[in-house]
């Protein structure tokens, strides 16, 4: 055996010794600075055999550098027998310091405590022990070691660490003040001095200084424990730096954020993907590794699910296609896991195809995970019959409505209010179902009960109010109003409610000689009636009323008196006398009142002009007379209205005028063909005028078929600089052709109940609603009805004006030009009105009068 | 913003517990000193404040709480302040970071 070691020993020292020492020591430094530990090591052994302790420190590094490096690979065996080694040729003062990185390693916390002690007691502060500092040390131990007797400098540093240590836990605790005094005495030149910057950025980072906290912590070292440790603080405060962040990076927010490993690695790997637009494996990344336990719970995962689930919101549209397919594999192939997968991918897919089939695995998933919610379920149901009773806007001027499926909005409402009775949307919009249905009977009892149920929303008391008006129930339904009003007193609609009312009440008593009654009535609503020029609430317009029937069924001169004084005093006279001689058709006798309407007509022919043209419509058309024409009246006033714009032709007028006027009214088709008479007389004075001929085309529905003309208008209006007809047609080019509506003023009116055939506003829809639904059906449709088909058709149409209209269509039909109007299918109303039949809730019990006082008031 | 984590309650609390909570951050965050704070509190409330929004809230909430999912969860653990990590768990991140 020794012979053997000799001859290797004599070998290694001949081959040595081939090699020159100075190439030697320019190779064993070499690898050394390079971190190729051992060879350096190898090369340092040599060396030392040839020159002896010269290179015994070079020898020394490169061990501490391999065991280190051992260490960091978690070979600790290794670096416990190279430390062996070691301990063999290192001098005893420096052993202490070779030893941390190994006691570090192996969590050997007393162990490190002492080592470092010794060391730093022996005056090594400088001292690295492997790639951590003798501070670092002691302050990831934790722990502060026995004081030296006699020694102050040993006691410095000893106060400070404990200092450092009580302050990590203050911070911990959250007491930032507490913890800024105690790192006070540290001096900048202490051994923790970069642990007391750290702990200040730590107290700025928790107290909220965001800009504090970064300016600590920027300025440690990337070596220390400290500088390592901010990162994470600094990552986590530089949000917009995240997408460029490693993984390991990530992962460190996590951690500070107080997540476990595991966690933090997720949602790492989650961010990641996420940031590298893959939302569908930032999904799989985070909940495929932690399972049904991610989907809730803690807050954060609870917001993290919750962003999952409105994802779609933040992405970018070829993302969030990847997203929705991956979403509706899940929900509709039954792909997810857990229900709580499901839950999710449903709320998803609700977003973009929220069908009844999407809601229905909502409703599985949340009752599997949280068990039976008949209220959520409700409102689902409610979401869905929504969806059905949406209404369609197609035809001529977009005007026909049609809802997607009656039926199906039905069952869906009747399901709703059955799973939690107390769902006011769900039963308001059945009520709004019925009414499309036309079934009044189920839509009075469904009111009937709402009144009892919701007997504190204003909206179920204003529908249930008019009602009872409308069924000459005034009592009651004044009551209803009155509540309502009680709620919202600043509530105009409830107003108008109140004062349309008492005016129905008033009509009604007045044309059957209750005269006191009557009186009474127009007193309440007096008493409410305000200065504006709203025909609803308007006090000019009530007294015309009241004069009305005053003359027609009182006191005729009073009667006379009212209406010359409220028309005098009205801003637009014209139109005011035309409303007092519709509303004395209304009231009278047609044939004795016959007179005074001729009287009306006769004057206002004389005195029509384009501009007052549009005052009376728009008078008629955006507010309806309050009892609600019938339609011999509206027939009547349409008529009168035709024959002012006729002769309006008369009356000097200017081409703006016209052009406006046309737009507002044109589309209306009681007067296309007095609007065309005055486009066409208009154009015999300049035939070529653009604006006017577009106009003309497109009433009579000629443009559309014939781009090039479009082209050729466009050329015009650019030589004449007629802006207003190049924005039109610009409109109407970009439209695609798909109807006239886009290019129609915008009223300026900025009236919420306006619904000017002109405006393309929620609101039309909002305030007709069903009630015009059916009117823009197809013309010819309409010419081709045996009289019984049309009278059923007819039936289904609400509302009385929306009924004449439709009578003048039908007499139109034949004679209007080609394409009028565009077809509109009718929705399967019959169906629905005997389904609805069948399925009206228990009719209620009678409403309660909780208020004696209101009764006395409104008790007609 | 989840606003079960704005105010500090489960998602099960009781429309009274909610309105205790609404109170209680109001109170703590001032219009004048946390206009922001003060505004995400009161939106909160009005999401959650009876079981009608509440349902609402979970069928019909399309509002991201981030703009990734690391995002999410920093604003769910930031709104009330960065909490910090107990003293053991920062001595482990601590002790980690030697190997970083």
């Amino acid at each position: 055996m020794a012979k053997s070691k000799k001859g290797r020993i004599k070998k290694r020292t001949a081959s040595a010794a081939k090699v020159p020492v100075e190439s030697l020591e320019a190779k064993a430094f070499a690898e050394l600075a390079n971190g190729r530990f051992r060879r350096a090591r190898e090369a340092f052994k040599q060396l030392v055999k040839q020159e002896g302790d010269r290179f015994l420190p070079g020898l020394i590094q490169a061990n501490a550098g391999l065991a280190a490096e051992m260490i960091g690979r978690g070979k600790l065996s290794e670096a416990e027998q190279v430390f062996a080694y070691l301990k063999t040729i290192a001098p005893p003062e420096t052993l202490a310091v070779l030893e941390i990185p190994l006691a570090l390693a192996g969590e050997e916390w007393g162990k490190v405590t002492r080592l470092a002690a010794a060391a730093l007691d022996a005056g090594q502060a400088d001292a690295a022990a492997g790639s951590v500092l003798l501070s670092d040390a002691l302050v990831l131990a934790g722990n502060v070691p026995a004081a030296v007797p006699g020694e102050d400098q040993a006691q410095d540093w000893r106060d400070d660490l404990r200092r450092i240590l009580e302050s990590l836990r203050s911070v911990s605790e959250g007491l930032l003040q507490e913890t800024g005094e105690l790192l006070r005495p540290i001096g900048r030149l202490s051994v923790f001095a970069e642990w007391k910057i750290f702990v200040r950025g730590l107290v700025a980072f928790h107290g909220g200084d965001q800009e504090r906290a970064k300016a600590f912590l920027e300025i440690l070292g990337d070596q220390t424990i400290p500088g390592k440790a901010s990162r994470a603080y600094l990552d986590l405060l530089n949000a917009s730096n995240w997408k460029e962040l490693s993984e390991a990076r990530l992962q460190g927010c996590g951690e500070v954020l107080g997540l476990s490993e595991g966690e933090a690695e997720a949602l790492a790997a989650s961010e990641r993907a996420w940031r590298a637009g893959d939302p569908v494996s930032a999904y799989k990344k985070f909940y495929h590794s932690g399972g049904e336990s991610f989907f809730s719970g803690e807050p954060w995962k609870t917001s993290v699910s919750e962003f999952f689930a409105t994802a779609l919101e933040v992405l970018e549209p070829d993302l969030k296609t990847k997203y929705i397919d991956f979403m509706y594999r899940m929900v509709v192939a039954a792909k997810h896991r857990i229900p709580a997968e499901a839950r999710l991918a449903a709320l998803v897919m609700t977003v973009c195809e929220p069908d009844e089939r999407v809601w229905r695995i909502f409703i599985r998933a949340y009752q599997e995970e949280f068990g039976k919610y008949p209220k959520l379920e409700s409102k689902v149901w409610e979401a869905v019959g929504t969806e059905y009773a949406e209404v369609v806007t197609e035809g001529f001027f977009q005007r026909s409505h049609r809802m997607r499926d009656p039926e199906g909005a039905l069952e869906a409402f009747l399901r709703a209010v059955d799973l939690d009775a107390t769902n006011l949307e769900a039963n308001l919009k059945l009520a709004d179902l019925y009414e499309y249905a036309n079934d009044k009977s189920a839509r009075n009892k469904l009111l009937d009960r709402m009144t009892v149920q919701f007997p504190h929303d204003k909206r179920i008391l204003l529908l249930a109010g008019n009602l009872c008006i409308e069924r000459k129930s005034f009592t009651k339904g004044m009551n209803l109003l009155g509540k309502a009003r009680e709620l919202d007193p600043l509530d105009r609609t409830i107003l108008a409610a109140l004062i349309g009312g008492l005016s129905k009440a008033a009509a009604h008593f007045y044309r059957t000689g209750k005269h006191n009654q009557a009186r009474d009535a127009v007193k309440k609503a007096e008493v409410l009636a305000d200065a504006s020029d709203r025909a609803e609430t308007g006090r000019a317009f009530l007294q015309v009323r009241v004069g009305i029937w005053e003359e027609l069924y009182g006191e005729a001169a009073t009667g006379r008196e009212k209406q010359a004084q409220a028309i005098s005093g009205a801003p637009n006279p014209f139109a005011m006398r035309f409303y007092a001689g519709a509303l004395a058709f209304l009231y009278g006798n047609k044939k004795a009142t016959k007179l005074h309407s001729e009287e009306i007509l006769k004057q206002a022919r004389r005195e029509a002009t384009v501009a007052l043209c549009l005052d009376i419509w728009r008078l008629f058309h955006d507010h309806l007379l309050p009892e609600g024409p019938d339609t011999f009246v509206w027939n009547q006033v349409t008529g009168w209205i035709a024959k002012c714009i006729r002769g309006a032709q008369n009356q000097s007028f200017t081409r703006d005028e016209l052009i406006h006027f046309g737009y507002a009214v044109g589309p209306y088709i009681p007067y296309t063909r007095e609007v065309l008479n005055l486009i066409t007389h208009a154009l015999k004075k300049d035939p070529a005028d653009p604006g006017l001929r577009l106009l003309d085309g497109i009433l009579r529905d000629t443009i559309l078929d014939y781009p090039h003309v479009v082209n050729d208008l466009m050329d015009e209006a650019k030589d004449r600089q007629d802006w207003d007809t190049i924005s039109r047609l610009e409109n109407l080019r970009s439209s695609g052709g798909r109807g006239y509506s886009s290019i129609f003023d915008d009223d300026d009116d900025d009236d919420e109940e306006d619904w000017a055939y002109d405006e393309e506003k929620d609101g039309y829809e909002d305030d007709v609603g069903g009630g015009m639904k059916g009117l823009d059906s197809n013309l010819g449709d309409i010419a081709k009805m045996t009289d019984q088909e049309f009278a059923a058709f007819r039936r289904n149409v609400e509302g009385a004006m929306e009924k004449a209209i439709l009578d003048d269509i039908r007499r139109s039909a034949k004679e209007m030009p080609r394409g009028r109007v565009d077809p509109s299918p009718e929705p399967k109303k019959k169906n629905v009105k005997k389904n609805v039949k069948k399925t009206v809730p228990k009719p209620p019990e009678p409403p309660e009068t909780d208020s004696a006082e209101q009764l006395n008031l409104f008790d007609l | 913003m989840n606003p079960y984590i704005v105010l500090d309650i489960l998602p099960t609390a009781t429309d009274a517990e909610i309105r205790a909570a609404y109170l209680e951050g109001i109170k703590k965050n001032s219009p004048e000193a946390a206009g922001e704070k003060f505004q995400a509190i009161s939106e909160a409330y009005l999401k959650i404040r009876d079981e009608e929004s509440r349902i609402a809230l979970i069928l019909t909430n399309r509002t991201p709480p981030g703009e990734s999912p690391l995002g999410a969860a920093v604003a769910a653990m930031t709104f009330h302040g960065h909490q910090p990590l107990s003293f053991e768990q920062l001595q482990d991140y601590l002790r980690k970071c030697t190997k970083k």
